[in-house]
């Protein structure tokens, strides 16, 4: 038994049970939720090799840039604005490229941020509903 | 043991049991009347029994399932369970690393009435079903509203109960996140806890809620996202993990926000076949992936082949096979086995079960699982503490909390294959 004869008020649960606690479902309710890739552009948003972003190239020197769009572009698009996801990223700002979701140093272009690819909301397994047993 | 139905009615018993959490006691579409939550009829057991279920739930984990876990890695024996090759080092360096775990839950066949014990012996002595090593529900009942239950109802005033779950879950979030820091010199201030977003009725949620109440009682941060929320940063190139390629990849949660540690009520049979399921797994391999709790090694034991493979290693021995049923996997059964229930190896809430006796099908519920193979166990029909509306086929489950057992939760149902629709009865220790 518990150690202490009293009621357990569990605060999550309670706060849940009375319409508190609510956990959207993003994926499945927002069409803003896209596979984003990032791809190495240049200063007119125009793709270049990945390689161009590498640290190898000293992250593209202040002439190449990471950006997060939706699509698949090959090299030479140019990406519109309405398939950007991001500003352009300087390569070598760590903070930037990690506030975007990518790895703070390394290769970054050519990383594809995807999502709705656990459960059963996002059409990778059959079923019925719930997890439990 | 004994059932009784002259209990009374809490006042206000509905709305309470909700405000605790038990929003889904009525069946989602309203159309059965019956409440999920049993008020005013329990189970009582003397100290005596309670400390035989302890004891032996103890034994099966310690001495069974450990060792029945060391057997199928060391022979390989994957294929048996139909887990994917790509799961597998995963499954072993979780195993071997003894990565965080937390609960699961034994259910036991057991009915030490005297009447019922006089018809058919066998009763007295609990013998495992299953065991719900990695998604297992019913843990709000069993912790708290059973409690509750037990504090308010006057038909058990001053009687006392086997639960220690809740406490016992928090002592487990402590150890576990403690042994995780030493081990890797992670700091760990905060657990993601997550389910599926398709789950409506709020049972997946709130026994996620009930964990993670548990983990703040630790003094861990917690945050919840839909599995389907969860973002894979996925690396372009792919690399061979056992032999599959895969895409390296790390966790983020709806926020763009690493996920370092993170409790799933969602199957890892699942998960391992979803689409980020192979990059899932490489991570768990990576200095700094995220750690799943409960681990992929529960793909072992919840597996019903497990089962088989515990008969396989202690059906000889005199001790420990009575708590056993007999258990093969399907086509290697004894030619004599006539009366089984045929269970899928993935199978969960009684789905796709089928008991059969002497070739004729006594029951059979419908589901998806089956195609991934499963066991035949021999047919050992569960108690019937008969009152006067009709049969109650009680599964005695007994919560494994960090490796030991920490209480103790009921399901019953009218008919012998215990589903999604059986009812949760509460109960209490009576000398």
């Amino acid at each position: 038994m518990p150690l202490e004869r009293r009621p357990l008020r569990l605060r999550l649960v309670t706060l849940a049970a009375a319409g508190a606690l609510v956990v959207p479902s993003v994926a499945a309710c927002s069409s803003d939720e896209a596979d984003q890739t990032a791809y190495c552009v240049d200063q007119d948003n125009q793709v270049v090799d990945d390689s161009n972003c590498d640290e190898s190239r000293g992250y593209g020197g202040g002439l190449f840039f990471l950006m997060m769009a939706a699509g698949g572009f090959g090299r030479g698009s140019v990406i519109p604005s309405s398939a950007m996801y991001s500003s352009r990223i300087n390569p070598a700002d760590s903070a930037a490229r990690a506030g975007a979701g990518l790895p703070a140093t390394g290769r970054a272009a050519g990383t594809t941020i995807k999502s709705g690819g656990i459960g059963k909301g996002g059409g990778g397994s059959s079923g019925d509903t719930g997890s439990g047993s | 043991m004994r059932r009784h139905q002259d209990g009374v009615l809490r006042p206000g018993w509905q709305a309470q049991i909700v405000a605790e959490g038990l929003v889904y006691h009525e069946s989602a579409d309203g159309r059965d009347p019956r409440s999920y939550w049993t008020e005013a009829e329990y189970y009582s057991f003397t100290a005596a029994e309670v400390e035989r279920l302890a004891s032996v739930a103890d034994t099966l984990f310690d001495r069974m399932l450990v060792e029945a876990g060391d057997h199928v890695i060391a022979n390989k024996l994957y294929d048996r369970l139909s887990i994917p090759q790509v799961a597998v080092p995963a499954i072993e360096r979780s195993w071997h690393e003894d990565a965080p775990s937390v609960y699961g839950r034994f259910d036991l066949r057991y009915g030490n009435d005297p009447d019922l014990v006089d018809r058919d012996p066998s009763l007295a002595t609990p013998k495992l079903l299953e065991f719900n090593a990695d998604t297992p529900t019913s843990l709000l009942e069993s912790a708290v509203i059973q409690w509750n239950w037990l504090l308010g109802n006057d038909a058990v005033q001053h009687r006392d109960q086997w639960n220690n779950i809740y406490d016992a879950l928090t002592a487990a979030w402590t150890r576990n996140l403690a042994m995780l820091r030493n081990r890797t010199g992670r700091q760990v201030p905060r657990v993601h806890f997550t389910w599926t977003s398709l789950e409506q009725s709020g049972e997946d949620k709130f026994t996620v809620l009930c964990l993670a109440d548990a983990a703040r009682a630790a003094g861990v941060e917690t945050k919840f996202l839909h599995t389907e929320d969860i973002r894979l940063v996925e690396e372009h190139e792919q690399v061979p993990l056992n032999g599959v390629a895969v895409h390296p990849g790390r966790l983020l949660d709806q926020d763009g926000e690493d996920i370092d540690v993170i409790f799933k009520l969602y199957p890892w049979e699942d998960l391992a076949r979803d689409r980020f399921g192979p990059s899932v797994l490489w991570n768990t391999l990576q200095p700094g992936g995220t750690v799943w709790v409960e681990p992929p090694y529960k793909m072992l034991w919840s597996n019903k082949g497990i089962l088989a493979v515990l008969w396989e290693l202690f059906g000889g021995d005199a001790e420990l096979s009575q708590y056993l049923l007999p258990t093969y996997f399907l086509g290697e059964e004894p030619a004599g086995l006539t009366d089984f229930a045929q269970k899928p190896l993935f199978g969960r809430e009684g789905a796709s079960v089928r008991l059969v006796q002497d070739g004729r099908v006594l029951a059979v519920n419908g589901g998806p699982y089956g195609s991934e193979g499963s066991v035949r166990q021999q047919l050992a029909p569960l108690p019937d503490f008969h009152g006067v509306d009709g049969p109650h086929h009680p599964v005695v489950g007994v919560w494994m909390v960090d490796g030991e057992a920490a209480g103790l939760g009921i399901r019953e149902s009218a008919t012998l294959i215990t589903d999604n629709r059986s009812s949760f009865v509460p109960h209490c220790i009576i000398d």
